[in-house]
């Protein structure tokens, strides 16, 4: 990995908090990662490490968007996605969005409760994943809740896409119960869920289904509107991060073409010597820029428009840039055994995860203010 | 020195600077010489251009981006931006200004003082016009093979050769040039600043049409036109220097996202006129390109901060020209063809509502990846000095 360049990218973010973030998460993850950590059989789901994961935990990193008061560090979005985006540029494969970023936004706006303190202390401490289970179908933006409904207190119905679903220890679930929209913390383990995984980019997604399944605590954890506001903060913010960890790919996968075309000679010079392979190289510093930019807008100001641009951005840039990358590798890049391979696999799946550009352009098209 | 402008604009807040500007404009400037969907891009030129900015001039609002004892407004970078987006938001046409945004600034950094004096009171009341002699038949994007020559006899450069692309020569007074007054291994120098009146004995002028109809580029030829030796810039062979002094900002305004925003504003019309905005396939397209914009639009005012917080333009800013050119090509070609037959009208169409000139606006962004700089050469430029590929031996 190539990490240094880093600080650098996020130069212009609150440094004070940043700053140091990115240091230790040099510091670790070129001590503790390499990308080979990510290889093995393809197409079999590759498990969390755990051990990392807590690891991870007492850096304050899953714990980094709940506020002090449920032990965590209280930063910001912007320091969050800063740090999205150094997993993306050093292909890390640890959940930070699906079972921190997402759980923390969700878990900091529910009443205080024993659940809620507990499932806080496991995400701070890097105790078993959590994960949310809200999808329904692909490339859906908004969550709905009644396809889980809430029957005698007990959850019945299915959810697909879920991430880390083979990993998860604890589920969050939005369904729909008699007081209406509400979210519950499941145990993954307890009777009546069933789930099915699939290998997806450097990790793993599933659906999983729930019969006669009783939530933990037998309560949810938010009732109301605000069950449905908490979900769209929390899928937001999710995707704000995720945007900014294609574009961490977007920038990883540039510095490996460009540190191997100026090392590879071919007909007695460096192939990034060629016209062919700068032009490229320039039209794909630009798209990288403009992810860059895309996503830290998103992170400061929020809001749908900024968000789904962000998103739609990061993903096609993160997927060019890697696909350039195979190419200019020559037939190296096609093997398993060069990391320009794993950039791509993690941009296929970050890219279709929480919205593939399309529909996401769509939004931004339909509510964004004309300029000017 | 030129007439100072009585209140100092450089002094107000940059929110109520803007508003000043902003009902300034919308009191001032004429509602007939405004862009609209026919001329999104629209360019004053000769009488109008001169009427304009001698009003401009009379109200103090006159060369955002020179100092005040030079007969400017003294703005910072921040505020020359503000400047800049009121233009834009007022529909105000285009004025391309090189004595006040290229000549000016030179001047001002690498002139002599009786050359400031000269020059800068007459280039703000318009009653010198200047133009730029860069390239020739022979020498655009390699620049530095320019051959009109200078040789000093005397007081005098005697002055022969042949310049190309000279905007608005015909409408102009006067042309700073590069001309070559050396040989020497290296063919950036030997290369000297030099101004020249266009009434000078020897000088023809010749206009060019375009593929948008207008005469805005000339060719001009000097046979052996004799120019006083006090009208050189800097030092005799170092010209290349005072000429890239203010590359950078140019790419920067050239980098605007101004026109893009027009030229969004007529394909969304479009869209809609055109009874297409129903239609997936079209609201895709027009999507992306509107996403673009956008997210162009954040990088474009990342770079502008980052020099409003006292950084210089840097080998980056080529990465504005090739973008903003490239998108604003795209966006006018997306109009075209959302048009349909209309597309292949050469001049005015109405669709409902809507007054467009779509051959106008797709031709008129046919140069901007040419000229300043082609784009080949933009990304050369990113290639070499910022991701810091290898060169090929020989390349300069």
């Amino acid at each position: 990995m190539s990490p240094g360049t880093a600080r650098t990218a996020v130069q212009e973010a609150s440094a004070d908090i940043v700053g140091p973030l990115l240091e230790s998460a040099e510091d670790f993850l070129s001590r503790r990662h390499q990308p080979s950590r990510c290889k093995g059989p393809v197409g079999i789901p590759r498990p969390v490490d755990l051990g990392m994961w807590s690891d991870m935990a007492e850096l304050g990193w899953t714990g980094l968007l709940l506020p002090e008061r449920l032990g965590g560090a209280g930063l910001d979005l912007l320091a969050a996605a800063s740090l999205c985006e150094f997993f993306g540029r050093a292909i890390v494969p640890e959940p930070l969005v699906a079972s921190a970023v997402i759980p923390a936004v969700l878990l900091t706006a529910c009443p205080d409760a024993d659940t809620v303190r507990q499932l806080c202390g496991a995400v701070a401490g890097g105790r078993g994943l959590l994960t949310l289970a809200w999808q329904d179908r692909i490339s859906q933006l908004t969550a709905e809740f009644d396809s889980v409904q809430v029957v005698g207190g007990r959850l019945h119905g299915e959810r697909a896409l879920v991430p880390v679903a083979g990993d998860a220890a604890i589920l969050l679930v939005p369904a729909l119960g008699p007081a209406g929209p509400a979210l519950f913390a499941v145990d993954a383990g307890a009777t009546g869920v069933s789930r099915q995984v699939l290998s997806a980019g450097l990790s793993s997604c599933g659906s999983t289904r729930f019969e006669a399944v009783q939530p933990m605590s037998g309560a949810p954890l938010l009732e109301g509107d605000a069950a449905a506001d908490v979900l769209r903060a929390a899928l937001e913010a999710g995707t704000v991060c995720i945007a900014a960890q294609l574009s961490g790919i977007a920038a990883g996968a540039l510095g490996q073409i460009v540190h191997y075309v100026s090392g590879r000679v071919q007909f007695g010079r460096p192939i990034g010597s060629f016209q062919s392979i700068q032009h490229r190289c320039a039209d794909l510093y630009i798209e990288s820029q403009l992810a860059d930019a895309a996503w830290k807008h998103a992170a400061r100001v929020g809001g749908a428009t900024a968000i789904s641009a962000a998103k739609a951005r990061c993903g096609d840039a993160a997927l060019a840039i890697c696909r350039e990358a195979i190419q200019m590798h020559g037939a190296m890049g096609f093997t398993e055994e060069a990391d320009v391979g794993l950039y791509l696999r993690s941009a296929l799946h970050l890219n279709a995860w929480l919205g593939m550009p399309r529909p996401h352009r769509r939004r931004f098209l339909t509510e964004e203010e004309p300029h000017g | 020195m030129a007439e100072v402008a009585s209140e100092d604009f450089s002094r107000l807040d940059d929110e109520a600077f803007r508003q000043r500007f902003r009902s300034w404009l919308a009191e001032h400037y004429p509602a007939e010489l405004r862009q609209d969907h026919r001329r999104p891009f629209r360019r004053l030129r000769g009488d109008e251009a001169s009427q304009w900015l001698r009003q401009v001039q009379r109200h103090g609002w006159r060369a955002p981006a020179w100092p005040r004892d030079c007969g400017g407004m003294g703005l910072d970078f921040r505020k020359q931006l503000i400047y800049h987006e009121e233009l834009e938001h007022a529909g105000v046409a285009r004025i391309i200004d090189l004595g006040e945004t290229q000549l000016g600034p030179t001047l001002i950094q690498l002139g002599t003082e009786a050359q400031r004096a000269e020059y800068l009171p007459k280039i703000l009341d318009c009653t010198q016009v200047w133009c730029q002699g860069y390239s020739e038949p022979g020498a655009g994007s390699d620049l530095a093979s320019l051959r009109t020559q200078a040789v000093l006899e005397g007081d005098h450069y005697v002055v022969s050769g042949q310049k190309i692309w000279t905007t608005h020569a015909n409408d102009s007074t006067h042309i700073f040039t590069l001309v070559r007054t050396g040989k020497f291994a290296r063919k950036q120098q030997g290369i000297s600043f030099l101004l020249i009146d266009l009434e000078s004995p020897g000088i023809t002028i010749r206009p060019i049409v375009n593929l948008a109809g207008e005469d805005e580029f000339c060719e001009v030829f000097f046979d052996q036109v004799r120019v006083p030796r006090q009208n050189l810039v800097g030092l005799q062979d170092e010209g290349w220097s005072v000429a890239k002094a203010l590359l950078g900002y140019e790419r920067i305004w050239i980098g605007s996202p101004a026109l893009c925003g027009k030229a969004l504003e007529l394909a969304r019309r479009l869209v809609l006129e055109t009874g297409q905005g129903g239609d997936a396939g079209v609201n895709d397209r027009l999507a992306e390109l509107a996403c673009d914009l956008h997210d162009y639009r954040l990088l474009y005012a990342r770079i502008c901060d980052a020099i409003a917080g006292g950084g210089q333009p840097g080998p980056e800013v080529s990465m504005l020209k090739v973008y903003a050119s490239e998108l604003l090509q795209r966006l006018t070609e997306f109009s075209v063809e959302a048009a349909g037959d209309y597309g292949g009208v050469v001049g005015d169409v109405r669709i409902n509502d809507l007054v467009a000139d779509l051959h106008w606006q797709y031709m008129m962004a046919r140069p901007v990846t040419i000229f300043a700089g082609a784009n080949e050469i933009q990304r050369d430029i990113l290639a070499r000095s910022v991701l810091k590929l290898p060169q090929e031996k020989g390349v300069a």
